[in-house]
């Protein structure tokens, strides 16, 4: 694998340094294909096959698992259960992410350093870390029911754990860090003293920031929200373990499908129509960001 | 004015209650790795060192551990050797760019459990030289290099477009190879990112469960594997000082490279 060996100097001397590009590209590529391309392609042929009441699959040309993911109740409902707690995820991650890079944007020197510093902490720790830490603290014998009781703000233990807020506290933990950063580098192309002349010429605060950085803002905010939407669209375990039996979504039954139902062509065609849902947004989203370019020129 | 003064409360109180979410899950696995307690609960009621210790001396979570840091050191070796020339290529060429580049992103965009299961199926009945793919740490390491490649090379393709282009050609004159030329020329400047996309790949690798859950065996799972299978069997705080050992060990990366940086600045003064 070594990869530099593809480098043929194939030009005149002066250039003799300089690699041809597509060579380099090429063990990259290779790679993309083995362990990407083929395996999607994989899981789109398995998705047509058929699962027998004895063994795994049965090879076959059939839109038969097609047509239970997009009709049966049951599996209509959990696609739509997916989309609801991405939605309301992406939603709430924005807006804590948009007010504390508003936050951090604001200030100066070795404060926003350690602002920054702990913006960044949640991508760095494991998925699994923060479901732990999480399932540490919402049960009834977790830190908050111990910390309601104490400040003698509820005289009996509070569990909430398994609930939906649970979930969506953990989901949103885990894609906050991306959301933030999408948003801040937005802020930092703003002139702060926009804000200043707009509260000068008697804007109230609110109305600044409706009129003036919201506005400014909406492409960072776009972005965010894409991104937060997609990541929750692909997660099971938090939602498994923080949310309620019944927030039973999507990546949910793909894993159970392929381990405990052994149902490969059914969990492969529920992969596919997740990976078309995520596609269905990216592009959408790609296709507001350029009608909104275009019209702005 | 007031009404500014009010909003700018507002603000402070919003970004202290953020601050407290983002640390609550780190704090709380923390204090409870050390609790002296057998079950998981508020309040504390002593602490002792005593689940490090019997974590330390528990096979199957030291093997686990070594199992995470072997895939995780392979993956950020793969990724380096794949996303060094790519990114390179992609930093000096024009035509195909943005094409290429957005192929190489795509797989961050597909869920974990869809790339971990279309490799399992794809993939895991394969055999190379007599060597059973599944199951295997490299298979592991090449599903975790999809999310890590990308990662590396979004690093990269900026470090090296901000090279002076005549780098290269200066020392080709001077009559170096160019794998010579690379090494001694190229490498040593873009070091401070080599070294951030490396770190990248190996975090990545280190935190993630849910490929390596469709991918590995009994004998090759990883940490946070283990502590994902055992986080209902569990309720000791023995897997808070598991979750502890796998933060603590991102965060040490994270801070060798920061040492690293601050040490290699100083050097060049």
């Amino acid at each position: 694998m070594t990869v530099e060996a593809d480098i043929v100097p194939s030009r005149s001397k002066v250039s003799a340094a300089l690699p041809s590009i597509p060579w380099l590209m090429l063990p990259t590529l290779v790679f993309i294909v083995f362990a990407f391309g083929w395996p999607l392609l994989y899981l789109l042929r398995m998705s047509f096959n058929i699962h027998p009441a004895q063994g795994i699959y049965v090879e076959a040309w059939s839109l038969q698992n097609y047509l239970v993911v997009m009709t049966e109740p049951n599996m209509l409902a959990m696609i739509g259960r997916t989309i609801y707690i991405s939605l309301v995820t992406a939603t709430v991650t924005v807006v804590a992410a948009f007010f504390f890079a508003q936050f951090v944007w604001l200030r100066e020197g070795r404060n926003k350093v350690m602002l920054l510093a702990i913006a960044i902490a949640p991508m760095l720790i494991s998925e699994v870390s923060v479901i732990i830490g999480w399932r540490m603290f919402f049960p009834s014998n977790g830190l908050l029911s111990y910390a309601l009781i104490s400040t003698g703000l509820s005289d009996q233990k509070v569990n909430l754990l398994g609930t939906q807020i649970a979930a969506i506290v953990g989901l949103s933990y885990i894609s906050i860090s991306y959301c933030f950063f999408s948003i801040l580098s937005v802020l930092n192309g703003i002139d702060r003293n926009l804000l200043t002349a707009s509260g000068d010429l008697g804007a109230s605060p609110l109305r600044t920031f409706f009129t003036v950085l919201l506005p400014l803002s909406k492409g960072g905010i776009a972005a965010a929200f894409t991104q937060a939407f997609v990541f929750t669209m692909g997660i099971y375990a938090t939602t498994n373990a923080l949310g309620p039996d019944s927030l039973w979504t999507m990546p949910y039954e793909i894993q159970l499908q392929m381990l405990t139902r052994r149902n490969w062509p059914m969990a492969a065609a529920i992969s596919v129509v997740l990976i078309a849902i995520i596609a269905a947004t990216a592009l959408v989203a790609q296709w507001l960001r350029h009608r909104k370019a275009s019209s702005h020129a | 004015m007031l009404e500014d003064r009010a909003f700018g409360y507002l603000h402070r109180a919003f970004a202290a209650i953020f601050i407290l979410y983002v640390l609550v899950p780190l704090g709380i696995t923390a204090v409870m790795a050390f609790s002296d307690d057998n079950v998981i609960r508020f309040p504390i009621r002593g602490f002792s060192g005593r689940w490090f210790a019997q974590f330390f001396n528990d096979a199957q979570w030291i093997n686990a551990a070594w199992n995470s840091l072997h895939i995780a050191v392979l993956t950020a070796f793969m990724s380096m050797i794949l996303a060094l020339p790519a990114s390179y290529a992609l930093a000096n060429g024009k035509k195909a760019r943005p094409v290429l580049q957005t192929l190489l992103i795509l797989p961050l965009f597909v869920p974990g459990v869809v790339l971990g299961i279309s490799v399992a199926m794809a993939l895991g009945s394969v055999s190379l030289f007599g060597y059973d793919l599944f199951g295997s740490k490299f298979l592991v390491a090449c599903a975790h290099t999809l999310w890590a490649l990308p990662l590396a090379i979004t690093v990269l393709v900026p470090t090296f477009e901000t090279l002076d282009k005549s780098l290269m050609e200066a020392a080709g004159d001077l009559g170096a190879p160019p794998l010579k030329a690379f090494f001694n020329v190229i490498m040593p400047v873009a070091m401070t990112g080599i070294v951030s996309a490396g770190l990248f790949a190996f975090i990545t690798s280190l935190n993630e469960f849910i490929m390596a859950l469709f991918l590995t065996t009994r004998e090759t799972q990883t940490l946070p594997v283990m502590l994902w299978l055992s986080l209902r069997s569990s309720a000791t705080p023995q897997i808070a000082v598991a979750s502890f050992v796998l933060a603590a060990s991102v965060f040490t990366a994270v801070g060798l490279a920061y040492v690293w940086y601050g040490l290699s600045r100083r050097g060049k003064k």
